[in-house]
Order: structure tokens, then C-alpha cells, then sequence
């Protein structure tokens, strides 16, 4: 196994630090960006930056969670000659219904679940998944045959394949789906203030409706940060696992 | 032993095995040779169950291979594919300890069984923390070999196993592979192409035409005219010096036939090289005649050209 470059685990580390700073001491920035904005309502301002981080990241991990455990389910089920019919179906279905705008889906569940937690919720349960069964069908179909043919040869049972071979061989592409997932996640839990969720969006949202710039940029750069962080995270992952997985 | 009993074997309209018939005893090296998409391949994979035949049987010690448990069926044979099928999120120990471990063997028994077999393949023992995309295509094919021989199955079966290796690499491991046999007398069913390895390796050949089985016998048996225009077309009008492939030098020699002075022209091979290589030195050299030294390069005796006329063919010449 080769070590991973050092340069990914310093951004890694710098953004996840910048992300910090930016919920807890947003004052600092804010005191550089009072000289480049003009501030408007100060005291709209004052809410707690850490509070609503804990929303935003709550709802991104409740829906992530589920989406990657029943996504994983699904497409562990088509290996099995029982489901395998579906496994065209749902690949499908992940490609066609990530080509649906999130704000699409938001506005179409209002009249169903109303506002506030539920719909967004679940349009992100919706969202979190597709990548993640994308990901895993597909990591699992770039298995070359004779790999698979090799251990039923030597007597591995259909669940031992699975474990042994299939999964730690789909590893890499399993865990972008999840990291698409994630992303895909944090960025649709701003855009569901719209239907009333509360995170970094309300900040977004309501800055935009109050003309406060500042209050739009405190929403906009933790939101902007936690993504990268989250996304360069997963990067390391994926090469720590695609080192010894791809032969190439 | 392993027997096949009309076999047939079709995928939808195709018919890639019809009425296929072969014994293969303990202990033998049964080559199977034929062309590209001829059912070599399907073969093997009804003996593993990998696939099941449209109809005929098969049998493993005169017990039908559907009376087997399919697992435990399988991890007592070997295979051994060209694509090696090494898995690439497994090192090098941890491939070839896959059937001792599904067996639930100690891990001490499984460290020692490791030794003797990287031994066995001819690889270094440091070679065990390697990733498989760490080894060339003759390192792959050893690990290959050795993960096959595992568990110690009583049944080798390999498909094309040194098919995508280099001409000089493939030469020693079938070299090795040969040695190995001696050692360890399997049951194997290779399947190859190539007739030259056939001739190398095969105690017994089983020449396949499309589908079916065209002419069987030893290497030697092949040498005489009475095949069908099939099988001596594949194997080419220079099946007999291919044959010579077969032999080493010290195979005929005569160790105190020292010939007298005058009679030796001075060029030397040694007692382990192939008699196709002995005779390609005369050839090219115009002589009749060679010495043969031993690893220490001392002169162990001669051979002539008679000797090669007279001995490597007396059985087939009658």
C-alpha cells in the first residue's frame, strides 16, 4: 500500500479548520467583510452560527444515513439471481431521477408533506441515494468476470463473494457515490429553507429577502467550506482504498 | 479420476460440446488441445460445476459430480485461468490462503503450507506482502499456481494457465510446472492451444475439433500417419521435431559413451537442454555430433545424431 501524498491531508485538515473558524468565530471574518460591504441589520445577524450548524449537519447526516444504508441494501439484493432483473431498472432510475431539479422535487412535495422537516428530509433521502446505487451497481459490474469466476471456483459461497471480494473491490466506486451523496446533501439542505428547513439556507434565504449581503455570505461560506471539506475527506478515502483495490 | 460420459453442452442455439466423452486417470496429465472456441474451456468449467451440462454425466471417482456438495466439491480442485484472477485487493499470502482459510485451517498450518508452496512455484518468500499489480505476468501466474495448489486438491484444473505470459517466461514455467507434476502427481486437465506446450507437459493429449473430440493418445502416438487430415493439420507438419521439445539431452545419453578423438567436433550442450535445441546446433554447425557438460561444465559424455534417430522414436517406428 503506497502512502497517500501529505499535500491532501493539509487542505483536508485547513479546510475542516476554516470550516470551524468560520461557525465559531465568524466575527473575524465578518470584521474584514464590514470593509468590503456595506453591513445593513446587525442585529438580524446575531443568530447562532454554531446552532444552525448543527441543523444543517443533522439533516445531512439523518438522510445521508439512510439513503447509504438502503442504497447499499438495494444493490447488494441485485447480486443475488433473484433481483438481478431489476438491477437495469434501478440503474436506470438513478440516472434518470438525478436529472430532476432538486427545487423540482421540493416544490412537488410541498402540497404532500408541507413545510418545513419532512419534505426536505425526504427529497434529500431521495437525492442521497440515487448516487450511492449508481455507484455501488456500477462498482460492482466493473468486477472483471474472471475474478468473480476465480472464487466461485474455489468454493466461496454467493455471500462470501460478496463480502470478501465484491464489496472491497467496489469499495472505491461505492464510497464516490457516497461522497456525491454527501454533497449532493449538504448543498440540497441550504436550498430546503425554501420549504422551511432551518440551516445555513435560512441564513441565504433570509439575507437575500433583507438585502443583507453579510448575512447571505455568513449562510454561503461555512455551507461552501463543509463541502470541500467533506468532498476532499473523501477524496483521501477513495485513493487510500483505490491503491490497493486497482491493479493498474 | 475424472470422467466425462456424453456430454453435451449448449448455450440457447449453440452447441459448444456434443457427446464429449474423456477419462482422465489419477495421477495423469491429460492436455486438452484445440483451437480457439473449440469447448476446452467449457470442459473445465463442467468438472468445477461451473456450468451445467444439457445432458450426459460426469463423474469424480465414479461419483456423479450432482452428489457432491458444490462448495466442497470445488475447493478440492485447483484452477488455474490465463487471466490468473489473482485478486487485487488481496496480497500475495492472502491469495493463495483463500481455500485454506474458507477451510478454517490454523493459521500455523497455513503459514507453513505458504513457505512450501512459494518454495514450490520458485518465488521468493518476501514476495508475500506484494500486491499482485506489484508482479509481472510470470510472478502472477506462480502465485497463481500456488494459490490453486492450496489446499492440496487432488484435481488440477487449468485453463490457458501460461497463455499470457512471454514466450521465455512461459518456457520456465512450463518447465517448472512440469517438475512440480512429478513431484506432486495431480489429476490435471489443461487446456491449451499451443502444441508445443501440449508436448511438453501432457502425459496423455486429447486433440478437440469444434464441439467434439477428435483424436486422443500420448505425445508419441501422434507421430504416426494413421490421424485424420483434422488432427495433422493442427498439428502441423513439424509435430516430431516439436516433439524433441520433450526431451532433455541427458534423457538418451549414454554416460560413459565418450567417443573417440577426431569423431568430436569440439561444440558443447548441456545435459540439460531440450534435444530440439542439440539438434538445432548441428544443424546450424553441420556436424553430427556434441558433447554434453554438466552444470560444473565438465564433459559428461556425447551424442550423435544416430543416437536422437535411434532412440527417441523407437516406439512410434514400428
Amino acid at each position: 500500500m503506497k502512502k497517500i501524498k501529505q499535500p491532501f491531508f493539509i487542505v483536508t485538515a485547513l479546510l475542516f479548520a476554516f470550516f470551524l473558524i468560520s461557525i465559531l468565530r465568524f466575527d473575524i471574518i465578518e470584521n474584514v467583510l464590514v470593509l468590503l460591504v456595506k453591513p445593513k441589520s446587525f442585529f438580524l445577524a446575531r443568530v447562532s452560527l454554531v446552532e444552525i450548524a448543527k441543523q444543517h449537519i443533522f439533516i445531512v447526516i439523518i438522510s445521508s444515513s439512510l439513503s447509504i444504508i438502503i442504497a447499499l441494501t438495494i444493490a447488494i439484493l441485485t447480486r443475488f439471481p433473484f433481483m438481478s432483473d431489476f438491477e437495469e431498472f434501478l440503474l436506470g432510475l438513478a440516472t434518470f431521477g438525478q436529472t430532476i431539479p432538486t427545487v423540482a422535487i421540493l416544490a412537488l412535495l410541498v402540497p404532500f408533506l408541507g413545510y418545513g422537516f419532512k419534505p426536505a428530509l425526504f427529497a434529500l433521502f431521495v437525492y442521497g441515494f440515487l448516487p450511492v446505487l449508481r455507484n455501488t451497481i456500477e462498482g460492482f459490474n466493473t468486477i472483471p468476470e474472471e475474478i468473480r469466476e476465480s472464487a466461485r471456483a474455489m468454493g466461496m459461497n454467493r455471500f462470501q463473494i460478496i463480502t470478501r471480494v465484491e464489496l472491497p473491490l467496489a469499495l472505491p466506486a461505492i464510497l464516490a457515490g457516497i461522497r456525491i451523496s454527501l454533497i449532493l446533501n449538504i448543498s440540497v439542505a441550504t436550498i430546503g429553507a425554501t420549504v422551511g428547513l432551518s440551516g445555513f439556507g435560512t441564513l441565504i434565504v433570509n439575507g437575500i429577502r433583507g438585502d443583507d449581503t453579510i448575512m447571505i455570505l455568513k449562510g454561503a461560506i461555512p455551507v461552501s467550506l463543509l463541502a470541500l471539506a467533506v468532498e476532499s475527506l473523501f477524496i483521501i478515502l477513495e485513493k487510500r482504498f483505490r491503491l490497493s483495490a486497482i491493479s493498474e | 479420476m475424472i470422467e466425462l460420459k456424453n456430454v453435451t453442452k449448449k448455450y440457447n442455439d449453440i452447441t459448444a460440446l456434443k457427446n464429449f466423452s474423456l477419462q482422465i486417470p489419477e495421477g495423469i496429465l491429460q492436455v486438452l488441445l484445440g483451437p480457439s472456441g473449440c469447448g476446452k474451456s467449457t470442459v473445465i468449467k463442467l468438472i468445477n460445476h461451473l456450468i451445467e451440462p444439457t445432458s450426459g454425466e460426469i463423474y469424480i471417482n465414479n461419483k456423479n459430480i450432482n452428489e457432491f456438495n458444490l462448495i466442497n466439491l470445488r475447493r478440492g480442485i485447483g484452477y488455474v485461468i490465463q487471466s490468473i484472477g489473482l485478486f487485487p485487493h488481496y496480497n500475495v499470502y492472502e491469495n493463495i490462503v483463500i481455500v485454506p482459510r474458507l477451510l478454517k485451517w490454523t493459521k500455523n498450518d497455513i503459514d507453513r503450507r505458504v513457505d512450501y508452496l512459494l518454495d514450490l512455484v520458485g518465488l521468493n518468500r518476501n514476495y508475500k506482502k506484494k500486491y499482485p499489480f506489484e508482479l509481472s505476468g510470470g510472478e502472477g501466474q506462480r502465485v497463481g499456481v500456488a494459490r490453486a495448489l492450496a489446499a492440496d486438491p487432488p484435481i488440477l484444473l487449468m485453463d490457458e494457465p501460461f497463455g499470457s505470459v512471454d514466450p521465455l517466461n512461459r518456457e520456465r514455467l512450463q518447465k517448472e510446472f512440469y517438475r512440480i507434476q512429478r513431484e506432486l502427481k495431480k489429476t490435471v486437465l489443461f487446456v491449451t492451444h499451443d502444441v508445443e506446450e501440449a508436448i511438453r507437459l501432457a502425459d496423455n493429449i486429447a486433440v478437440m475439433k469444434p464441439g467434439q473430440l477428435a483424436s486422443l493418445g500420448s505425445p508419441w502416438d501422434f507421430v504416426t500417419d494413421d490421424k485424420e487430415d483434422y488432427v495433422k493439420e493442427f498439428l502441423g507438419s513439424e509435430y516430431t521435431l516439436k516433439l524433441l521439445t520433450r526431451f532433455m539431452v541427458q534423457d538418451i545419453l549414454v554416460q560413459e559413451k565418450i567417443k573417440s578423438k577426431g569423431y568430436i567436433h569440439g561444440f558443447q550442450v548441456k545435459k540439460e537442454n531440450t534435444l530440439s535445441s542439440a539438434l538445432s546446433l548441428m544443424i546450424s554447425k553441420g556436424i553430427d555430433s556434441l558433447e554434453v557438460i554438466d552444470e560444473q561444465e565438465k564433459i559428461v559424455g556425447s551424442i550423435t545424431f544416430e543416437d536422437i534417430l535411434k532412440n527417441v522414436f523407437r516406439d512410434t517406428r514400428k
